[in-house]
């Protein structure tokens, strides 16, 4: 009961356009077809401890 | 009760060479472990500030985020503030999450390549929220005149980098990112002594040769009297190399070299955090500092026999 | 895995005393010191004092274990003193050297800087 409001985008691997991708679609670049996706960096802030 | 007396020693101290990074001194009428006591307390246990958080917001450079983490970590900041300045451990005023002004400095990054040319990161492009703890300024021995800043990373076109970072205090004991000093060394002092009449019997090849024989110019031929004298005792390092080779030349006995127990030739380099010179005085403090928790307190309680090491011993243990 | 946490070798922890001492019940006038997050800087530099007093007949120190981070000292004293009084006088001896060495090396800096 919770509609996710984000939409989660992805890039290509090959052109690198931001592809946006509803659970069910299938797995292919909108612009050029390549079918290797990746998420996005985080939007949290990561912490590291410098050593 | 002891009746006031004092074991103490009264140690000597002459400067030889004195500058923002190097120091060079002479400490005599002490004892090699108080030498040492400092040359470890001058690595390890001088505090200074480093950065010691790392948040990153984005990074789409060519090296992962702990690995920039890292490299921050390492860079220098001035740290004249670290002895005034309370571990972050220590301190009541935040609220626990060891950031607050009293324990911490925040600097903040924000660099991305917009040109053709790639973009140098440097420890110039921290901004630090204390103007007294700023990263090092260098300047290249070869190229003075000219202060670079140390690359943290490169960008290309596109490429982003976006970061908050906290500094805190702390020793090289826990991480050696805080240790001011880049070398401190001390050697003992030589006493260099030549027989003259055992001299007397090389011919000037000879002597030539043995003062060829060590590594390090200690000895040389006078150009007028034609006699070895010792121009640099300090060079000495110790290898008994002139010594094997009078051995070797029939002549043992032609120079007595030994160490004065007593006398020290330290050598300090400081990274740049702290003057050198004030990095031997915070030692100092430092080790006093120690000794002063060490003492014996009048609630110094006896530990119970049954817990100690001498009651594990008496029950086999 | 196994390794203990960097700040174990210099942070006491809560309920654990930094000095303790323990007598010996079979020699008279002998104790050993165990000294909670100090190493061999300290532990020398004690240990090297006490020989000079006179009344000190043996004195030493050891770190049980490189991971554990305490040291232990040792003292036995002639009955004129005792280990307790000589580990004292031994850290006041000390304060009393580095005071010296500080004034000796600030006294070297204004003369240096002078010269300039």
């Amino acid at each position: 009961m919770d509609p996710p409001p984000e939409q989660v985008n992805y890039i290509c691997g090959d052109c690198g356009m931001e592809n946006t991708l509803k659970p069910g679609d299938v797995i292919q670049c909108r612009e050029c077809g390549y079918r290797i996706l990746y998420k996005k960096r985080t939007r949290r802030i990561v912490q590291y401890e410098a050593r | 009760m002891d009746g006031g007396m004092s074991y103490q020693r009264f140690p000597k101290v002459k400067i030889r060479e004195m500058k923002d990074d190097m120091v060079k001194f002479e400490l005599r009428e002490t004892d090699a472990s108080v030498a040492n006591a400092l040359r470890r307390v001058m690595i390890a246990e001088v505090p200074t500030v480093a950065i010691d958080l790392v948040e990153i917001e984005v990074n789409s450079s060519v090296l992962n985020d702990e690995f920039i983490a890292h490299r921050l970590g390492l860079i220098p900041l001035t740290s004249d503030r670290a002895m005034s300045m309370r571990f972050s451990r220590d301190c009541d005023a935040c609220d626990g999450d060891g950031q607050c002004e009293f324990c911490s400095v925040e600097f903040h990054l924000r660099a991305k390549c917009l040109t053709d040319q790639t973009l140098d990161v440097t420890s110039k492009d921290l901004y630090s929220s204390d103007h007294t703890v700023v990263p090092v300024e260098f300047s290249d021995p070869n190229d003075p005149g000219e202060q670079r800043g140390i690359i943290i990373v490169k960008l290309r076109r596109g490429q982003e980098l976006r970061l908050r970072a906290i500094a805190r205090k702390g020793i090289g004991k826990d991480h050696a990112k805080w240790s001011p000093a880049a070398t401190v060394t001390f050697m003992y002092e030589p006493m260099i002594r030549i027989n003259e009449d055992l001299m007397d019997t090389l011919s000037l090849e000879e002597k030539r040769t043995w003062i060829e024989s060590s590594p390090t110019k200690v000895f040389d031929l006078d150009p007028v009297t034609q006699q070895v004298v010792v121009v640099e005792p300090e060079l000495y390092t110790y290898d008994d190399e002139v010594i094997k080779k009078a051995d070797a030349m029939g002549k043992s006995g032609l120079v007595e070299i030994e160490a004065k127990e007593d006398s020290f030739i330290f050598t300090v380099e400081s990274t740049g955090a702290i003057k050198a010179s004030q990095l031997v005085l915070n030692a100092i403090e430092i080790l006093k500092q120690k000794l002063d928790a060490v003492r014996l307190s009048d609630d110094t309680v006896e530990a119970d026999d049954q817990f100690g090491e001498l009651g594990a011993h008496l029950r086999g243990g | 895995m196994n390794a203990p946490d960097r700040y174990e070798r210099f942070v006491v922890p809560e309920g654990t005393k930094k000095v303790s001492y323990e007598r010996d019940t079979k020699i008279i006038n002998a104790a050993s010191f165990t000294i909670e997050r100090e190493d061999h800087t300290v532990g020398n530099i004690l240990r090297m004092q006490l020989h000079r007093d006179p009344n000190v007949l043996f004195a030493g120190y050891k770190l049980p274990h490189p991971l554990q981070y305490k040291i232990i000292v040792r003292i036995h004293t002639t009955s004129q003193s005792s280990p307790m009084q000589a580990y004292n006088q031994a850290i006041n001896d000390l304060d009393k050297e580095l005071d010296h060495l500080k004034n000796g090396f600030e006294t070297e800096m204004a003369k240096h800087s002078r010269e300039f």
